[in-house]
């Protein structure tokens, strides 16, 4: 997650004056471009907040890895290309939360430098040495049209990020 | 989105029969080239040259073009071809169309086969134009890349349309104009309309992913893209209906300003590539793309030089055409094979092994020395050809088309190395 595109909100002095947060953190909500992530600084999990925001599509995930404070962020569902269509079994899942689940098992690439067909040569060969339950993340150029075949073949599930039109970050899984 | 399936490759039985077939057209060009004999000097144009020309663009360079873009479609378009079966059928009609054309041309049956001929054609390429325009209609991407792939489509219509047009009237005639007035804009429709969209729209994809350079300004393909249409609609409208000479050259520009903004593009590409030393199928692209700049000064003679005998300018416009269709298309496709087709093959022959033992690369699939060789009876066969049309020197046309030859077969014994590698397992080392 880039810094810049952090926009925290630290609501516990707007709860310790008695006041509602909601509309204050729905402001800032509604202006969240695709780059930017919100972050609620809270002293609780603000679980109806985040069944709201799902409801409408935002990614959502809570760090309380600190014993009194509550982060939660909250991020709009980027283009995820195709991702419903690939991950074959489980339809709602996403890159970013995908990408959380996989945070210290993930193996990363840059095939971008590569020389047509080595991208496709150096993923599978990733592929083949990934541990069990680990990912492969893939700095990318485009979407690999001849390697989604052979992945689907050897039962991984591919999810896509893409950046701009010239880079594209894959993470591919054990189905 | 939904549409994204996960095999968008199409079938090899799909694509491998068109280099086949377009490896055997070649061959067949550079015979007929040497049989053609003094025909290749005559001062005006002869069916000979016709039966070449016809030969050249759509059995050789139109055939290996159908083959590579079925394969090209999913990367850039991101879609599957609209039909596999469609397109084997457009492979046949084509193919026996192409021979009864040129066959047509080549006996002089302007006003028996070549009615029947031009209408087989007619309905071959259309095959292909509707498969690739369902295509496009599935796909979610419209970039400019595929914009120029759909423009090509939209000129090869037009190209065939003007071109069966002339062959009925041979037998019909109904045209006020003489043939070689509409003979004029088939030919500048097919290769500006058809052959130079079309290399652009997949050129500015595929050659930047095998120079390997990133941050390429896409403005100038756009800027490629309005200019070469307009101008090219400009002018044909003119050639139509105005006939302002005038007209013309101010569509001249505006083309050739098209054609600079892509050339510039492709130079960025150059200058910004991270894979330093060119191989033998990116030396023949840059060659291709250098020599863009012969017809454009030619036409720009053929413009401007106004009193000029006829003779003279027949011969400068078959030296127009031949810098083209050799010098530029040819060129392009005897580098583009050897990029394309041993991927192709590799791709179809050892995705399974991939990652899981050593496999060899699909450069490995081809002889490089033969491809080097080959590379250098080329230079030597266009420079040749070129100046024996040039200059009226009979010596140089029969050294260029024997070394034609020689290149026809030496790409030939490649393509069919390619097409029947056995599959190899490298020990590891």
């Amino acid at each position: 997650m880039n810094k810049d595109n952090l926009i925290s909100l630290d609501v516990r002095p707007i709860i310790s004056k008695g006041n509602d947060p909601f509309k204050e953190i729905m402001e800032i909500v509604n202006k969240l471009n695709n780059q930017q992530t919100l972050e609620i600084i809270n002293s609780f999990e603000p679980i109806p907040l985040i069944n709201k925001l799902k409801r409408e599509g935002y990614i959502t995930w809570t760090d309380k890895s600190d014993a009194v404070i509550v982060h939660t962020y909250f991020k709009k569902t980027t283009e995820l290309k195709g991702s419903d269509e690939l991950s074959l079994e489980n339809n709602t899942t996403t890159f970013d939360e995908k990408f959380k689940q996989f945070v210290g098992k993930l193996k990363q690439i840059d095939v971008r430098d590569l020389e047509m067909p080595e991208p496709m040569i150096t993923i599978l060969e990733e592929l083949e040495m990934l541990p069990i339950g680990n990912a492969l993340f893939v700095e990318h150029k485009k979407v690999p049209q001849f390697l989604l075949p052979e992945l689907k073949e050897r039962n991984f599930e591919i999810l896509y990020n893409k950046k701009t039109d010239n880079h594209m970050q894959l993470l591919i899984f054990k189905a | 989105m939904s549409d994204l399936k996960t095999n968008n490759a199409p079938h090899s039985s799909v694509v491998i029969p068109h280099f086949i077939f377009g490896g055997c057209s070649f061959l067949i060009v550079a015979i007929l080239i040497i049989l053609a004999d003094t025909n290749i000097l005559e001062a005006y144009f002869n069916s000979k040259i016709i039966a070449i020309t016809h030969m050249a663009v759509l059995g050789w360079a139109t055939m290996i073009v159908f083959g590579a873009l079925y394969q090209l479609i999913p990367v850039v378009f991101e879609t599957s071809l609209y039909s596999e079966k469609l397109a084997k059928i457009t492979f046949w009609t084509s193919a026996v169309s192409v021979l009864y054309l040129t066959y047509s041309f080549w006996v002089s049956a302007f006003t028996t086969h070549l009615v029947y001929a031009s209408v087989f054609m007619f309905i071959s390429l259309f095959l292909f134009i509707i498969n690739v325009i369902l295509s496009y209609i599935k796909s979610e991407i419209k970039n400019i890349s595929s914009k120029f792939i759909i423009a090509s489509i939209f000129w090869l219509v037009i190209t065939e349309l003007v071109g069966t047009l002339i062959a009925f009237n041979f037998k019909f005639n109904f045209l006020s104009q003489i043939h070689l007035h509409y003979l004029k804009i088939h030919a500048s429709l097919g290769t500006i309309g058809w052959f130079l969209s079309l290399i652009i729209g997949v050129g500015s994809t595929l050659i930047p992913m095998f120079l390997i350079s990133h941050q390429l300004k896409k403005e100038k393909l756009v800027v490629s893209f309005v200019s070469i249409n307009v101008g090219l609609l400009c002018l044909t409208l003119n050639w139509f209906i105005f006939s302002n000479s005038m007209l013309t050259i101010i569509c001249w520009v505006v083309i050739v300003i098209g054609v600079i903004s892509f050339m510039s593009f492709i130079y960025d590409s150059y200058k910004k590539r991270i894979r330093k030393k060119l191989d033998v199928g990116m030396q023949y692209t840059m060659l291709a793309m250098a020599s863009i700049f012969m017809p454009i000064l030619v036409s720009l003679i053929l413009l401007l030089v106004f009193k000029i005998e006829y003779e003279l300018l027949f011969r400068i416009a078959t030296f127009y055409g031949f810098s083209i269709i050799f010098g530029f298309i040819t060129t392009m496709i005897l580098g583009q094979t050897y990029k394309t087709l041993p991927f192709i093959v590799w791709l179809e022959k050892y995705k399974n092994l991939v990652g899981k033992t050593k496999t060899p690369l699909p450069r490995e699939l081809y002889s490089n020395k033969i491809a080097k060789i080959q590379f250098y009876f080329y230079v030597l066969s266009i420079l040749s050809l070129g100046l024996g049309l040039i200059l009226k020197n009979f010596i140089a046309i029969k050294i260029g088309s024997f070394s034609l030859l020689a290149v026809a077969i030496l790409y030939n014994i490649n393509v069919l190395k390619i097409i029947f590698h056995k599959v190899k397992i490298k020990d590891n080392e």
